[in-house]
């Protein structure tokens, strides 16, 4: 005897109540504290903060914690909380020239006023398991070498001041805002950063690299990459001036693109920008990739079909949240789809059928 | 003066939520008339306009005040309540004016080709809505209904053709009446 | 939950931005109105459009009915049920006809709508024309100029091809003679029920950030040609609980044989026309181990 499947809202209880102990894991183990996750995997709390677009470290690592470790679920708690946030006001543009860098490169030039500062990085480290962390390992501490100088000037700003580097025009226009109004096209360059900015690092990175395989090249090189603290601040109409509000970590790098060129106009190298919260390394070179690629138009160059030169492409597919609700939501049931197609498959066999018997 | 901030919505939420109701039901149906009452706005602001005003109006939306609605009790009132900005007529969102003083409507926003919607919606006060002698028909309409519109041009000199065009809403003290772009009028 | 979040979840703010759209949506049947669709809590792909146009259009006296393949009980049909009984605290139901706003994933119920009821439609992809064009710009610009030309070619491929037109759900209609609309993943059966339909329609695409609507009493023909009318499709069988021979059928495999039964989709209106005496083939009384409260 058939008996229809009932009690979703039973089967969805049960469900949560096993996620829960799942994420939970074996009870003899001590559970992760926030502050574990917050100052121990912080550069899973950087991503979970810049593509949620939600500067909190807390607030992060509490969604790792609850997202089992899937970041892309934990980017997703982030920016549905986001959501129901009121708006107080805006935030001056910060000011990353009075950086207090932890790290601070250049591909472009030896030495740089103010020194290159290596910090904290993988880069030169042998990919070796360190098997001391099997057990608790204690650090070395790191020794301070030089005190940070309050103030670093970009080093593209050098090559601007001789004429060498394409100009970046100010504008006061105030920039659309990506969560507050719909994307239209073409979108302007504030709203394609912004796009970038909390898109998928992983979708990033593979456009980026496809610019450097030939799709689009750019010829970039690291003009700046830089990582640490600055100041947010923010103008209270109550008092009629601005006052810092607070301190955010933020990853930038400036590529030194392509030079050009004409009879007429001396050639110029350009560039391209990434701008990220937290220690991002590897999504701001991206990103800087991606925008100088995208601005062919405004530059002057060919579209030469790449991917990461087509913005309504890069935009509309480079946000990981709407990605993983569309990808995943084949997995709803589609029961009555399918029998439409179920029926017209029928229908259009027996009418095959039908014609090959008329013809014998 | 604080009185004259007074009037607004109790339960602004819930309130907004009642009024955005009353008023999608009516630009869904043309011809039907529903009642938007509840607010003590300044003069000459109906209840009806007031209401529409607190459930659609904030810091996003440009707005018009013709004749002797432009006022400043009016515009303190409207500013306290839904913080919205002032504009000319040809860049408002919503106008607000009275029956006469609509004007020529290719004046106002009508849209693009591309983007029809983004055109205006003006807020009319009207001296009397009831059944009467003007005939509405099109969407939302089942066949006919008979208003008491009892001059077609105001809403239609300069109305762009069909999906530009400009949104109407009547209204008289706390009734609202729908009149959008597809609304066919006829005299009877 | 629901005492740290504003009256159905969205901040006021963001429930007149959807307003808005909403009032434009209906002033122009059938056109795709862009807005901010604000991340939800669910998923994008799972109503999270239809989640945004039911929570703007809520008031505490509603009474609601979410349906999901035309199922109240499906899992996620559950969920977003819940959804607004927390957010809401709105009475919810199960009855097509006592309901005052329906949410629906791909089906239009059978019990016909009336004139106090709204039919919110979740979407996924409100862009008719985006299998045969995948940029935004270029069917914004089709839409602009009634250019429909390739959805024709299209369907007539079909034909030339098949024999017959081979969509069988989200089956393109034109609205009052002007925009070609997606109707969202609703079998072609549910299409001509958005003819003239007394209820107010409203659509919500939250990933692709469109709304758009069929006020009532508008026409809405489903695309065809004159050698190739359009057609109904449903399974050529009757429920084999309530027997009706006129509703939408899902076809259950029962056994490892695979041997299959015929049931509604609408489960609303299979269970009122079985407590109405209706019984199919596998339902009658008399039948050894059947339990009414189990179906």
């Amino acid at each position: 005897m058939y008996v229809a499947v009932k009690g979703g809202e039973k089967a969805i209880a049960n469900a949560h109540r096993w996620l829960d102990e799942e994420r939970r894991g074996p009870v003899k183990i001590k559970a992760l504290s926030i502050d574990q996750i917050k100052g121990q995997m912080s550069l899973a709390v950087s991503r979970v903060m810049a593509e949620g677009s939600l500067y909190d470290p807390e607030l992060a690592a509490l969604a790792i914690k609850q997202s089992q470790g899937d970041l892309i679920e934990a980017i997703f708690l982030i920016r549905a909380y986001r959501t129901t946030l009121p708006r107080f006001g805006t935030s001056l543009p910060i000011d990353t020239d009075s950086m207090q860098c932890k790290r601070r490169i250049s591909a472009t030039f030896k030495d740089i006023p103010g020194g290159q500062i290596l910090g904290p990085t993988f880069d030169y480290t042998h990919r070796l398991l360190n098997f001391k962390l099997l057990a608790d390992g204690e650090v070395m501490e790191a020794v301070n070498q030089s005190p940070e100088p309050s103030s670093m000037p970009h080093i593209l700003e050098l090559l601007n001041n001789d004429g060498l580097i394409q100009q970046e025009k100010a504008t006061s226009e105030r920039p659309h805002d990506l969560t507050r109004e719909p994307l239209t096209l073409p979108a302007d360059r504030a709203v394609r950063l912004q796009a970038l900015t909390r898109g998928d690092e992983g979708f990033l990175l593979g456009l980026g690299y496809s610019t450097q395989r030939g799709y689009a090249r750019n010829h970039a090189f690291v003009g700046e990459l830089r990582i640490g603290f600055v100041e947010v601040e923010m103008t209270i109409p109550e008092l009629g001036f601005s006052i810092v509000i607070g301190r955010i970590e933020i990853s930038e790098c400036e590529t030194v693109n392509q030079f050009q060129g004409s009879k007429t106009e001396p050639a110029q190298f350009t560039r391209g920008y990434g701008l990220v919260f937290g220690q991002q390394e590897r999504k701001s070179i991206a990103m800087a990739l991606v925008d100088r690629a995208l601005r062919w138009k405004e530059l002057g160059e060919d579209n030469l079909g790449a991917a990461a030169q087509d913005e309504e492409f890069v935009l509309y597919h480079c946000d990981n949240i709407q990605a993983t609700g569309f990808v995943e939501h084949i997995k709803l049931p589609h029961y009555v789809d399918f029998q439409s197609e179920l029926e017209l498959v029928r229908k259009l066999r027996h009418d095959a059928a039908e014609l090959e018997k008329a013809s014998e | 003066m604080a009185n004259d901030l007074s009037g607004g919505f109790t339960n602004p939420s819930q309130d907004a939520a009642r009024a955005f109701r009353q008023i999608m039901d009516a630009m869904a149906r043309p011809g039907r008339i529903v009642s938007l009452s509840g607010l003590t706005p300044p003069e000459p602001l109906s209840r009806a306009q007031a209401n529409i005003a607190l459930t659609l109006f904030d810091h996003t939306t440009k707005i018009s005040l013709k004749a002797h609605y432009d006022n400043e009790a009016v515009k303190t009132w409207l500013s306290f309540h839904t913080g919205t900005n002032f504009t000319s007529p040809e860049l408002a969102d919503f106008i607000i004016c009275d029956h006469d003083g609509i004007g020529a409507i290719n004046a106002l926003k009508q849209g693009s080709n591309e983007y029809p919607d983004q055109s205006a919606t003006v807020i009319v006060g009207y001296p009397k809505l009831d059944h009467g002698q003007c005939q509405l028909s099109g969407p939302g309409i089942k066949d006919k209904v008979m208003v008491s519109i009892t001059e077609i041009s105001p809403f239609r000199n300069g109305q762009a053709m069909f999906p530009l065009g400009v949104d109407f809403m009547l209204t008289c003290d706390d009734k609202l009446m729908g009149l959008p772009r597809t609304t066919k009028m006829e005299m009877c | 939950m629901s005492n740290d979040y504003n009256f159905a979840y969205l901040d006021e703010q963001t429930k007149r931005m959807i307003r808005r759209g909403l009032l434009k949506s209906i002033a122009i049947p059938g056109y795709q109105v862009p807005f901010a669709s604000r991340e939800m809590p669910m998923p994008y792909g799972w109503g999270t459009g239809g989640v945004q146009v039911t929570s703007a259009c809520l008031v505490p006296e509603d009474k609601i009915k979410v349906i999901d393949q035309g199922a109240d009980d499906t899992t996620n049909a559950v969920s977003i049920r819940q959804f607004f009984e927390k957010t809401a605290k709105v009475e919810t139901t199960t009855h097509t006809e006592k309901a005052s706003l329906i949410q629906t994933r791909h089906r239009i119920p059978e019990h016909d709508l009336d004139e106090n009821q709204i039919l919110v439609y979740q979407v996924p992809i409100p862009e008719p024309l985006r299998f045969l064009e995948p940029r935004e710009s270029e069917t914004r610009k089709m839409h602009a100029l009634t250019e429909y030309g390739l959805m024709h070619v299209k369907l007539y491929e079909d034909i030339a091809h098949h024999g017959h037109i081979a969509t069988s759900y989200a089956y393109p209609v034109k609205v009052e003679g002007r925009y070609v609309m997606d109707p969202s993943p609703i079998p072609k059966f549910d299409n001509p029920k958005m003819s003239m339909c007394p209820a107010l329609q409203l659509f919500g695409a939250g990933r692709e950030q469109r709304l758009y609507a069929i006020p009532p009493y508008c026409e809405v023909i489903s695309l065809d040609f004159e050698d190739h009318p359009f057609t109904r499709l449903k399974a050529n069988a009757e429920c084999e609980l309530c027997s009706a021979n006129n509703s939408y059928l899902d076809e259950v495999i029962i056994d490892d044989e695979g041997n299959r039964m015929f049931v509604c989709s609408d489960t609303h209106y299979c269970e009122a026309r079985q407590a109405d005496g209706h019984r199919g083939k596998r339902n009658r009384l008399d039948q050894e181990g059947y339990d009414a409260t189990h179906i």
